[in-house]
Order: C-alpha cells, then sequence, then structure tokens
C-alpha cells in the first residue's frame, strides 16, 4: 500500500510538465491560427495608417460622366500611393487602379500638393452612359514591424464616392 | 508522518513562489505586447498648419497681350511661410471645381533668389526655411501662355513646422486662396 503511495508522488511533476507542454502547444497553436486573421499593424508617419488616412488624408475629385474625365488633388499632408476606383452599374461594380489606367506618368503617386487630370473613359469596363457611381479608395505605403514596405486601402469610410446627379 | 507532513508543507510553499513569479511574468509579458500594438493606434497631433498661417495677394495682374500673370502677395498671418503650391483652371470660374492645372512650373525667374525655389509642385520664398516673415510682400511672375485664357487660380501656402518632435513640410490647405482672374489691357 505504501509502495503505491510512493508511486503517485511521482506523477505530479509529469501532469505538470505534461500540462506545461500542453499548453504551451495549443499557444503556439492558437498563436498562428489567429495571426493569419490578423490585421498586421502599419505604421506611416510615427502612427497607425488608419489615422493617417483619418487625420492627414485629403483627397480631392472630380468626374464628369459625359467625358470620362477625372481630375484628382491630394489636399492632405499624406502622399496617397494609389487610388482604387470601383466604378458602379447597375447594381454591379469592377475594380480598377489609377496606377495600371495612368502608367508611367502615376510615378511616385499623388504626392502632397499634386494634381491630375485623366481620362478614364475607356478603362472603367463599362460605357461611359451606364456608369452610375465611381467610389475613390486612396492606398498608402507604410512600414510593417519587419520594416518592409505595405501597402494599406484606407477604411471605406474615409474614400470619396462620386455620383450621378 | 510529521516530519512529512513539514516537507510537503516546504514544497508547497515553494511552487506558489513560482507560480506568481510566472502570473507576474505573463502578465508583464502580455502588458508589453499590447501597448506595443495599441500605442500606434493612440491619436497623435495631425499633420497641419497652425490656425495663424495666411497669405493674402495684395496685387495681381493678368496681361491680355503675353498672358503674363504677376502676384504680389502679403504675409498677414501671424507665422512666416516657406513657399506655395500655385494651380489654375483655363475651363471653369466655378470656385467650387478643382483648379488641375499645376503652374510652379511656368514661374519666370525675376531675380537671383528666384533661382532653384520651385520644387517640383511647390515654390518656396527662398531657398531658407520659412523666409517670408509676418508684414512682408514679394512678388512672383508666371508665363500662362500655354493654357490659353485661365480662368481662375488657386494658391495653398507651405511652411516647415515642427509635428510630433519632427520638423515637416506641411501644405495649409486650411489657407488656400481662390481668385478669379481678369485680362488686363
Amino acid at each position: 500500500m505504501n509502495k503505491n503511495i510512493q508511486k503517485k508522488g511521482v506523477s505530479p511533476v509529469i501532469t505538470s510538465v505534461v500540462l506545461v507542454a500542453v499548453v504551451i502547444g495549443m499557444i503556439t497553436l492558437i498563436f498562428f491560427w489567429l495571426s493569419s486573421a490578423m490585421v498586421e499593424g502599419v505604421i506611416k508617419l510615427d502612427k497607425n495608417i488608419d489615422i493617417v488616412c483619418q487625420q492627414d488624408m485629403k483627397l480631392d475629385a472630380e468626374y464628369d460622366f459625359t467625358t470620362g474625365d477625372l481630375t484628382l488633388l491630394n489636399t492632405g499632408n499624406a502622399p496617397i500611393f494609389d487610388i482604387k476606383l470601383k466604378v458602379y452599374s447597375q447594381g454591379n461594380y469592377k475594380t480598377v487602379r489609377m496606377s495600371g489606367i495612368v502608367g508611367s506618368d502615376w510615378g511616385q503617386g499623388l504626392t502632397t500638393g499634386k494634381s491630375l487630370t485623366y481620362n478614364i473613359a475607356s478603362n472603367l469596363g463599362y460605357s461611359l452612359d451606364k456608369v452610375e457611381k465611381i467610389q475613390l479608395i486612396p492606398m498608402l505605403v507604410g512600414k510593417n514591424n519587419a520594416k518592409e514596405k505595405k501597402v494599406v486601402d484606407c477604411k471605406e469610410e474615409y474614400s470619396k464616392t462620386i455620383s450621378k446627379v | 508522518m510529521k516530519k512529512r507532513g513539514i516537507n510537503l508543507k516546504n514544497k508547497k510553499g515553494l511552487s506558489i513562489i513560482v507560480s506568481y513569479v510566472l502570473l507576474i511574468g505573463i502578465s508583464i509579458g502580455l502588458s508589453i505586447i499590447v501597448y506595443t500594438w495599441m500605442k500606434t493606434y493612440i491619436p497623435k497631433e495631425s499633420l497641419e498648419c497652425s490656425d495663424g498661417v495666411s497669405l493674402s495677394i495684395s496685387k495681381i495682374t493678368y496681361e491680355a497681350a503675353n498672358k503674363r500673370l504677376n502676384i504680389t502677395f502679403r504675409n498677414n498671418g501671424r507665422f512666416s511661410v516657406d513657399g506655395f503650391y500655385i494651380r489654375g483652371s483655363n475651363k471653369s470660374s466655378e470656385l467650387s471645381q478643382i483648379a488641375d492645372l499645376n503652374l510652379a512650373k511656368d514661374m519666370i525667374i525675376l531675380n537671383d533668389p528666384q533661382i532653384g525655389t520651385i520644387y517640383g509642385d511647390l515654390i518656396r520664398f527662398s531657398l531658407l526655411e520659412n523666409s517670408f516673415n509676418p508684414m512682408n510682400y514679394t512678388t512672383r511672375s508666371f508665363n500662362l501662355s500655354n493654357y490659353g485664357t485661365m480662368k481662375k487660380i488657386e494658391i495653398i501656402p507651405a511652411r516647415y513646422q515642427v509635428v510630433n518632435d519632427k520638423k515637416k513640410l506641411l501644405q495649409c490647405s486650411n489657407s488656400k486662396i481662390q481668385e478669379i482672374l481678369t485680362l488686363n489691357a
């Protein structure tokens, strides 16, 4: 009987080791699972890029629905790397990027104070008269924790929408 | 049995200390991770010029013969200004519409201090930082013969300012000047 008790005395150490190992294993698994779903923190101008989109990015835009001329102006103090255009027609939309439309003339993007007028009629994916609305989503460049450059879309609440009157 | 009981108590005492150390260690570790992640979300000073930045146009002439635009600026604000962005529109004189033509490259160099003051879309008043002081006047001229008849211009002042302990060149969109142009004989 006494011998049995002594044998049981070893098991708390083993269970503790197993418990710690299982917990560490589970934490590792959960971390890798969640890290893919978590939004990576991207920094620009020493703050989170979402705050830059809200505070410092200011985009003015006009679109002529008869000619297809799009005029852009950066009136803020954050350079806009690219602009995603969501072109709406009859309940559907297509997405195009300004850098793809303008090509090499886009250069470093819409830097502070820069303005640009470009005819985008042939790049909309819809005939000119079918376009009902264009939503412009600014894209900024920041750096992640590993100091790698990352392009981030500003949230839709900071986008600019131009609708046909 | 008594001796054995004392030994067990001692062992439990040690495990409690270890658990406290682990608990505090994990708490501190988690706090550091959460702080590092959250601190980027704390709103910092936004990149905006001070309220007292203001430029005004004291005299403007748009010559019909050679489409030359002469602007005399006055710094009527409380802060010195570094330069300005100037854009025009030859389509519409409506102030609500964007003036999309960048006119910086059309500036005529009138004297030596103006050489080298055009930086892309920005025109600086001199090569020195924030050189245009309050109550001062200065004139800049532009050759607009390539644009037909210019209908309006927009001018946005810019100045170097320390924001979050870093010096930055800011465009002062809140101090924008708009002017509808009429040709002078």
